[in-house]
């Protein structure tokens, strides 16, 4: 009787801690530890994930900063093994994705003055895209050996803020997991990754609208990432313009025709870059980068409103408030 | 044919259990999202001092202390909205009027947050 009544007792009540880090607000809910158990577990996560926005913010004094202004410098510095990884796997996104997804872009991030917390413009005039784009930075034209990093290219800089939180995703997992986490749920702002279930059930994500509301919700299986891009994440108003933070590496301008990408993948990090990507690459394109980057449930909202989702999208979103979704094979 | 075929291979027994599970299947539907495009019950605010939860039942005023000064945040029967901000970019008042749940605002500078949630609805929002 007491080993049946045991059964039925309660899990633990979940434990969630919100705080702000890379630039973002992360939550972290987690499930099956007691309180204490999981708070250490947490505060290991937030730890690596101060520890990646020390390094890598891209002007700042960590290492990331370091390269970005060797480079301009026309300088080599060294770089750690992880960074040098992730830059490799970002040179690589890069290519996938025709140039959509770039982490080289850190000069135009800055010129149009989002590499803060609180950007406000003006927009760099015409003159100064012009040259960026001349230059046409990539991390194509970043070599990395032995432990340095250098480029022929001075309008080379690195910015993660595409990848970045995907893989700080992956890193607050793996110090969760480390700590005897089995079932949490990191949210680093758009970027979201499940890991087990949520108190014996999957985990269930709403997904926001552009313009306020929800779009539809999901559930999500252990190990897979929900990344999302949108024109409201991060913008200002400029003589009337909004000006939003997602560039366009072509135009060297922000992207149009679209308002909010969705992206669920089994990796974060793909999961990051290919939102990105796709929200670049527009209402025209966004399905063929989708199928470049081997992303298979995916969704666009375009700029009329409209919402466009590759089937395996169609079948895992489900919609609320009435939305359509219209199936793009 | 398909009509004449659901008439003589169903009993009212077959049709009384189906029903019954058209209603289950219903209601699980909705406890799986419930709440989600439905009325907004609550916000969540998180400012320097941590998180307090707000009933959205009546008008009125909180000032929520933040890492570069106080937010005024304005409450509504169903709504609530950042009405003054101490940062730059003031996106979060730009946001306005946060009406459904899963609906948010967030000053990344002033570290401050809020959220409007419904009744038990999901475990995080993807925006």
């Amino acid at each position: 009787m007491v080993l049946a009544l045991a059964a039925c007792a309660r899990a633990p009540e979940p434990v969630r801690r919100e705080f702000f880090a890379l630039g973002t607000l992360v939550e972290i809910t987690v499930y099956g530890l007691d309180e204490a158990r999981a708070l250490a577990a947490i505060g290991a996560a937030r730890a690596e994930l101060e520890r990646l926005d020390a390094a890598w913010r891209p002007w700042g004094a960590g290492e990331l900063g370091t390269l970005n202004r060797a480079l301009e410098a026309g300088a080599s510095a060294p770089v750690s093994a992880e960074l040098a990884a992730l830059l490799a796997r970002a040179a690589a996104l890069e290519r996938a994705s025709g140039g959509r997804f770039n982490a080289g872009i850190g000069q135009l991030v800055r010129l149009w003055d989002f590499d803060g917390e609180a950007p406000q413009g003006p927009p760099p005039d015409a003159g100064h895209i012009a040259a960026w784009r001349a230059a046409a930075p990539g991390l194509a034209a970043l070599r990395v050996a032995g432990g340095v990093a250098a480029s022929a290219n001075r309008a080379l800089a690195v910015d993660l803020g595409a990848i970045g939180k995907g893989y700080g995703a992956r890193r607050a997992g793996v110090a969760l997991a480390s700590h005897g986490v089995r079932d949490a749920l990191l949210a680093v702002g758009g970027d979201i990754l499940a890991l087990g279930q949520a108190g014996g059930r999957p985990w269930r994500i709403a997904i926001r609208g552009p313009r306020g509301g929800l779009l539809g919700g999901l559930t999500l299986a252990s190990g897979e990432a929900v990344s999302t891009s949108g024109d409201y994440e991060r913008y200002y108003v400029w003589n009337g313009r909004r000006f939003h933070h997602l560039l366009d590496p072509a135009t060297g301008a922000d992207a149009g025709g679209v308002r909010e990408v969705l992206v669920v993948t089994d990796d974060p990090v793909l999961a990051d870059a290919a939102a990105t990507a796709l929200f670049v690459a527009g209402p025209a394109h966004w399905r063929e980068v989708a199928r470049d980057l081997g992303v298979e449930v995916a969704l666009a909202v375009r700029a009329d409103g409209t919402i466009a989702a590759t089937p395996a999208a169609r079948r895992r979103v489900e919609p609320v408030d009435g939305r359509r979704f219209e199936e793009v094979p | 044919l398909t009509v004449r075929w659901w008439r003589t291979a169903l009993t009212i027994g077959d049709g009384v259990v189906l029903a019954a599970g058209a209603l289950l299947t219903g209601a699980l539907a909705i406890s799986q999202w419930g709440g989600m495009g439905t009325e907004a019950r609550y916000a969540q605010i998180r400012g320097s001092q941590g998180v307090v939860t707000v009933a959205l039942d009546h008008a009125r005023s909180v000032d929520v202390p933040g890492a570069l000064g106080p937010s005024t945040l304005e409450i509504a029967p169903g709504a609530i909205r950042v009405r003054t901000a101490p940062c730059a970019g003031r996106q979060c008042v730009h946001a306005g009027w946060l009406r459904r749940p899963g609906d948010a605002a967030v000053c990344v500078p002033g570290r401050l947050s809020v959220r409007v949630l419904g009744a038990d609805a999901f475990d995080a929002v993807s925006y």
